[in-house]
């Protein structure tokens, strides 16, 4: 049962997270990124904990770009555990191993709490610097100064809707790159 | 980047994304209607279109590669959904080409054994080849760019729907032209360039439609 509600609580969050509600989003990840952590360790944990982190981040960016292709009807499990595990298997493959997963649901995966940062310091800052000027600052500003968007605007002089945009086009932009960057 | 600043991120982030599914029809239509344009301007229709359309044999050259293109256009969209499943689209699939083959076999065995070659051959196959590829240019590129929005796990599969869906909707406007009737010309010749866009949408997912 509880498991049902938490299911109906996850998929309230991102259907109102299509609604532009970015609290409700938030939520949305805080619950759902420990579980998908403990996913990942659970499959791919003879890699070590740092990949693991650096694959969780693979897999709610994917979440994230993706979310479009949820069908709101429709139940969130199956459609996030398919991204978890296609980004699991891809990371094995990039990592020039092969693995079998077995299909299973959410159930006996047990939240994790984070692990270390995977390239907190030298990728990440690489990887932003090949993103435009204005994506970059925006991408900075949200993720690492912790400012909203108002502030950026303000600071940038762009309009509300534009650092959104810009925003959106960054993170899309840095998936592209993470996917090219370990090929 | 942490994990926390890219959640924080990602959550200043929420918007409504339109659904694969509701970019598909207008795109399709618009590169369906360049397609149809340069049909008209290179070729033209056959002049007794309305006579050959009642000739169940001969409407079968359109209904068939639409059925077809429909079925894998369908096939293509379900599977642009991580937890997708093509469904029924398959045997759908399988039931047009039966279909197909048993028109083919039928008019194997009407010929006379002298005139089959030339029933086959016809008399305007590389026009056939070359027109029904260059017309599915433009709805591939639709489809690509609609299903690179998706998210599908098998992107050579999908990139193969879309081929056959687009070589299906450009025979089926090839045909318009066509004025060759028996199933032994079109059901080998619309069937080898179909194959071959569909070849070309598994080569083109395989690298298009990762993510």
């Amino acid at each position: 049962m509880a498991k049902l509600d938490r299911e109906e609580e996850w998929a309230m969050l991102l259907r109102a997270a299509d609604t532009g509600d970015c609290a409700a989003y938030r939520r949305f990840w805080d619950q759902v990124s420990p579980v998908l952590r403990g996913i990942v360790r659970a499959r791919a944990g003879g890699l070590g904990a740092d990949a693991c982190e650096d694959i969780l981040q693979e897999v709610l960016l994917a979440v994230h770009l993706k979310r479009h292709t949820w069908q709101q009807d429709k139940p969130l499990s199956p459609w996030l555990y398919a991204i978890a595990r296609h980004k699991v298997v891809d990371a094995f493959r990039k990592r020039g191993r092969s693995v079998q997963l077995p299909i299973e649901d959410f159930a006996e995966v047990l939240p994790a709490a984070p692990g270390p940062d995977p390239f907190e310091s030298h990728d990440a800052a690489r990887l932003i610097e090949r993103l435009d000027e204005r994506s970059a600052e925006v991408l900075k500003g949200m993720a690492l100064a912790g400012e909203d968007s108002a502030a950026i605007g303000r600071r940038l002089k762009m309009s509300d809707g534009a650092v959104r945009v810009a925003l959106h086009r960054a993170l899309k932009r840095l998936a592209v790159l993470r996917e090219s960057e370990e090929g | 980047m942490k994990t926390e600043d890219l959640i924080a991120a990602m959550s200043a982030d929420a918007s409504a994304q339109p659904a694969p599914g509701q970019a598909l029809l207008p795109r399709l239509a618009m590169a369906f209607g360049v397609s149809v344009l340069a049909m008209l301007v290179t070729l033209g229709v056959r002049p007794d279109l309305g006579a050959a359309l009642t000739v169940p044999v001969t409407a079968a050259k359109w209904v068939l590669p639409l059925l077809l293109a429909v079925f894998a256009g369908i096939g293509a969209l379900r599977l642009a959904r991580p937890d997708g499943r093509p469904g029924l689209v398959g045997p759908g699939m399988l039931a047009v080409a039966a279909v197909g083959v048993m028109l083919l076999v039928r008019a194997g065995l009407t010929v006379p054994p002298d005139q089959f070659a030339m029933a086959v051959r016809g008399k305007s196959l590389g026009v056939c080849l070359i027109s029904i590829m260059a017309f599915a240019v433009p709805l591939m590129i639709a489809l690509m760019l609609v299903l690179r929005d998706g998210a599908s796990l098998h992107p050579v599969l999908s990139g193969a729907f879309a081929g056959l869906c687009a070589g299906g909707f450009s025979a089926f406007i090839y045909a318009t032209h066509c004025n060759e009737d028996s199933p032994l010309f079109y059901m080998v010749w619309y069937s080898l360039a179909i194959l071959i866009v569909t070849l070309a949408g598994a080569l083109l997912g395989r690298r298009l439609l990762r993510w």
